[in-house]
């Protein structure tokens, strides 16, 4: 038998040496859950006791999830992809990560999913950023009061219920009335702002689609890029076909890559298209994790859905960087209805609403602004001061027309007072009318409501005044200095008026009406009526007494 | 939900105030077709007695007189409408109306021009609205006319068809009004009231009937000139009369169709706002049990 020759030393040399190197910080731990029921997009985990409310969860075959219900046993998981690879008694391992999205200038121009991956196929997108979606909106004390205009380019929004930079204005109407449009046209409009280069103008747009349809997407997207403004916009997409999940999250994505920029002092415009699809998709989500419903099936804090989503637009103060985040938020409403739940939610959170309504849009009055109810609660302050000279009087001259209205058919009965009014307030709502993408910059919106309101058009027939608008403006882009002087000073002084009025009068002698401006002729009917018959024509007679 | 009930309501409400308005016409309407046609009663006997005297005058001589003589070269014709001044009387204008635009084309192929004299608020905003002219219009007793009116409207025409259409008057004189045949039927129609024509009397007449063997004083021509404006003038007032009385009868029966018409409305609208109501009251109720049944689950599964 071979001696053992172990000496007790070394035993205890090679323990110690175990002891002095063992370093528990390289052990990698990992809580490991297991499915216990999977269905309609929803997953139940159990045994992952450390799980973090609203924490990212990895399935076995790599989709991701969302924590939502964390009760005793279990934990009620949504889950972002796919759920039919997802069966019971897989593993669930956790990220540590709260939910959050990369975030940077990388974005700008390309189309991702509410997770930032991007989708538009244009490869990687470089961030060296996150941030975390639930973050708080801006206290009180880091806010300051809206002053900067925000330009939509369209003469009905920009006059009477103009945008601030860091308002929430919310565009409400039936489907098919126009509010996407509104929408682009705004982001169009930017474009001016983006040349300049200067940061303070320049606003970085953001459009979040939630349960568009694809195409509908890919059309916006195309008509951002045919007016150049892709470059300095990013979208945002969780079409149709996504789970609840990623409709759920798709407005909350956005709003974390708009604050981003916003605490880095930029200006951003954020639309979110629109958010009733989203309340339904939170609702969705909500019956299946089997929280109680409330009113319309909608779980109780489907108020708090929003407003934590649309208070983290703002205008920051000089000491955060003077950014700001406008919100565009776009609510579909059934028949009309304003007083349905998310509407009147909506309504109640944001700083003011414009009414869409689908009698105007038939009526051809596009964009079918209802600026009787539409309102800003912003207003004055977020106008130029030339736009506000201007554009006083509009409000009240509409609102007297459309008191008015009803009684336009019978415009040749009334006194001089009434037609004067009537003619001025069809010729107004004939200006208001603009095409699709073509937004107006700020000074030539000032010249053609200044032609509305002094009533130069006055004289020229309703159906020839877009055509009499579109020509002078472009007989002032080439001619005189009125343009530049509005846009360089912002202002609507005496002698500029004065020299706008001049050139009006020169335009008006060259311009070439097609017809007579009669107003209130209304043609006579010409009827038809068969001639009577010969026989039919009685005559009256004297009879003469039969004598005998 | 609450919105849809309300709307409702409220056109629930003002239906029901217009059938009580359209009632109330109607039942004023049915009053007044009695005093239409108690005034044309009472206007038959001056109405006969002037008749007469025509017709024996004429009987026993035979003069012309420039009223009863047939105009070899008829330029212009006065046509003569008799509509009524409100509304709410359903095609009872328009009836009216229409017959005296086909008269005028019959006329116009006879390449006749046509005058237009107008009595009725209706009538004369037709033809204002389509700029025509009216000679002289005449408003304020569609509904109840004197002879007074009877006889100015009388001695206009009489004055223009004397004058000749070369002295700026009419040839003819036309008269389109509603005949009150019975309760149930009133015809538009037209009558060719001047030139007057003397026909032969065709059947014997009755003992009481005779006319006694007239003398005229200072002559017949005179007392023609005296007799027959008065005699159109009986005539009109006639013609105005049954018009009145079918005015009146129009207006009832669109009156009573009207209200019979809120009737319906009001029965369709209360149907509807009941579905609207049951409905909410459902969609509470499934709330609060899903909301409760939702809970209670919740309550098990801890």
């Amino acid at each position: 038998m071979a001696e053992l020759t172990i000496r007790p030393e070394e035993i205890r040399d090679a323990l110690d040496s175990f002891v002095a190197s063992y370093d528990p910080g390289t052990a990698s731990r990992e809580e490991v859950g297991r499915v216990t029921e999977a269905s309609d997009g929803i997953a139940r985990v159990e045994g992952l006791p450390g799980v973090m409310s609203q924490e990212l969860l990895r399935f076995e075959d790599g989709t991701l999830g969302l924590a939502l219900n964390l009760d005793v046993r279990e934990v009620g998981v949504v889950i972002l992809g796919e759920f039919s690879g997802i069966e019971e008694g897989q593993e669930v391992k956790r990220t540590g990560e709260v939910l959050s999205v990369p975030v940077g200038d990388a974005f700008l121009g390309r189309v991702v999913d509410p997770l930032g991956v991007p989708i538009d196929g244009l490869g990687e997108i470089e961030t060296t950023e996150r941030r975390a979606l639930e973050l708080q909106a801006p206290s009180v004390v880091q806010r300051k009061s809206v002053h900067e205009p925000l330009q939509t380019g369209i003469k009905a929004i920009d006059s009477m219920t103009p945008i601030g930079r860091g308002q929430r204005q919310l565009i409400i109407g039936d489907r098919q009335t126009g509010k996407t449009a509104v929408a682009i046209d705004t982001i169009i409009n930017q474009k001016q702002f983006w040349e300049s280069g200067d940061p303070a103008q320049q606003v970085r747009c953001i459009y979040v689609a939630i349960g568009q349809k694809g195409s509908t997407i890919a059309g916006v997207r195309g008509a951002l890029e045919e007016a150049g403004a892709l470059e300095y916009t990013t979208i945002v997409a969780a079409p149709a076909s996504d789970n609840a999940g990623f409709k759920y999250l798709a407005p909350y994505t956005g709003s974390a890559i708009g604050q981003h920029w916003m605490y880095d002092g930029k200006h951003v415009l954020i639309v979110f298209d629109d958010l009733s699809k989203q309340a339904e998709a939170y609702r969705a989500v909500s019956l299946l994790l089997r929280r109680p419903p409330g009113r319309e099936a909608y779980p109780g804090d489907v108020f708090y859905l929003h407003s934590r989503l649309l208070e983290r637009c703002a205008k920051l103060n000089d000491e955060m960087g003077s950014g700001s985040m406008t919100g565009l938020p776009l609510v579909e409403t059934k028949a009309n209805d304003v007083s349905a739940y998310i509407p009147t939610n909506v309504i109640s959170i944001t700083d003011g609403q414009i009414f869409l309504e689908s009698d105007l849009f038939n009526a051809n009055q596009r964009p079918a602004v209802n600026v009787g109810v539409s309102v800003s609660r912003v207003g004055g302050a977020a106008q130029v001061k030339a736009m506000k000279t201007v554009a006083g009087s509009l409000r009240v001259d509409l609102a007297q027309y459309r008191a008015l209205e009803s009684f336009a058919m019978f415009a040749s009965d009334l006194d001089a007072a009434s037609r004067q009014q009537l003619s001025r307030g069809q010729r107004l709502m004939e200006l208001l009318k603009q095409g699709q993408y073509a937004p107006f910059p700020v000074e030539e919106q000032v010249v053609s409501i200044w032609l509305g309101t002094t009533g130069a058009l006055d004289k020229i027939a309703v159906s020839e005044v877009r055509r009499f608008e579109s020509e002078l403006l472009d007989h002032l882009r080439r001619n005189g200095k009125v343009l530049e002087t509005i846009r360089e000073t912002g202002k609507m002084e005496d002698d500029t008026a004065k020299a706008l009025e001049d050139e009006v009068n020169t335009f008006r002698e060259g311009f070439t009406s097609e017809h007579d401006a009669e107003h209130g002729a209304v043609e006579a009917g010409h009827e038809e009526s068969e001639a009577l018959e010969d026989e039919s024509v009685e005559q009256e007679q004297i009879v003469r007494q039969k004598r005998g | 939900m609450a919105g849809q009930q309300r709307v409702y309501r409220s056109r629930i409400k003002s239906t029901t105030s217009m059938k009580k308005i359209f009632s109330a016409m109607e039942l004023i309407a049915t009053s007044r077709i009695a005093k239409a046609r108690a005034a044309v009663e009472a206007s038959t006997p001056y109405a006969r007695a002037i008749t007469r005297a025509v017709s024996a005058v004429a009987t026993f001589s035979d003069t012309d007189h420039p009223l009863t003589t047939e105009k070899t070269d008829v330029k212009r014709a006065a046509v003569l409408m008799l509509t009524s001044d409100r509304g709410m009387a359903g095609a009872y204008s328009s009836n009216v109306i229409k017959e005296s635009e086909r008269l005028a084309e019959l006329l116009r192929s006879e390449g006749k021009e046509i005058s237009s004299y107008v009595v009725g608020r209706k009538g004369v905003a037709f033809l204002r609205f389509r700029r025509r002219a009216i000679e002289q219009e005449w408003t304020g007793f569609s509904e109840a006319p004197t002879y007074d009116h009877a006889r100015e409207i009388g001695d206009v025409l009489v004055d223009a068809f004397v004058k000749g259409s070369d002295d700026d008057g009419v040839d003819e004189i036309h008269v389109v009004y509603t005949r009150f045949v019975n309760m149930v039927t009133q015809q538009a129609e037209v009558i060719r009231l001047l030139p007057l024509e003397v026909v032969e009397g065709v059947e014997e007449p009755e003992e009481a009937d005779v006319l006694p063997l007239y003398e005229f004083e200072p002559n017949a021509e005179q007392v023609l000139d005296a007799l027959l404006p008065r005699y159109i003038g009986s005539r009109i007032y006639n013609c105005l009369l049954q018009a009145a009385a079918s005015e009146q009868a129009a207006r009832q029966r669109a009156m009573k169709s009207a209200s019979d018409n809120a009737e319906d409305l009001i029965r369709l609208y209360t149907r509807l706002a009941n579905q609207a109501r049951q409905a909410e009251i459902t969609q509470e109720i499934s709330e609060i049990v899903s909301g409760s049944d939702a809970l209670a689950s919740a309550g098990v599964e801890q």
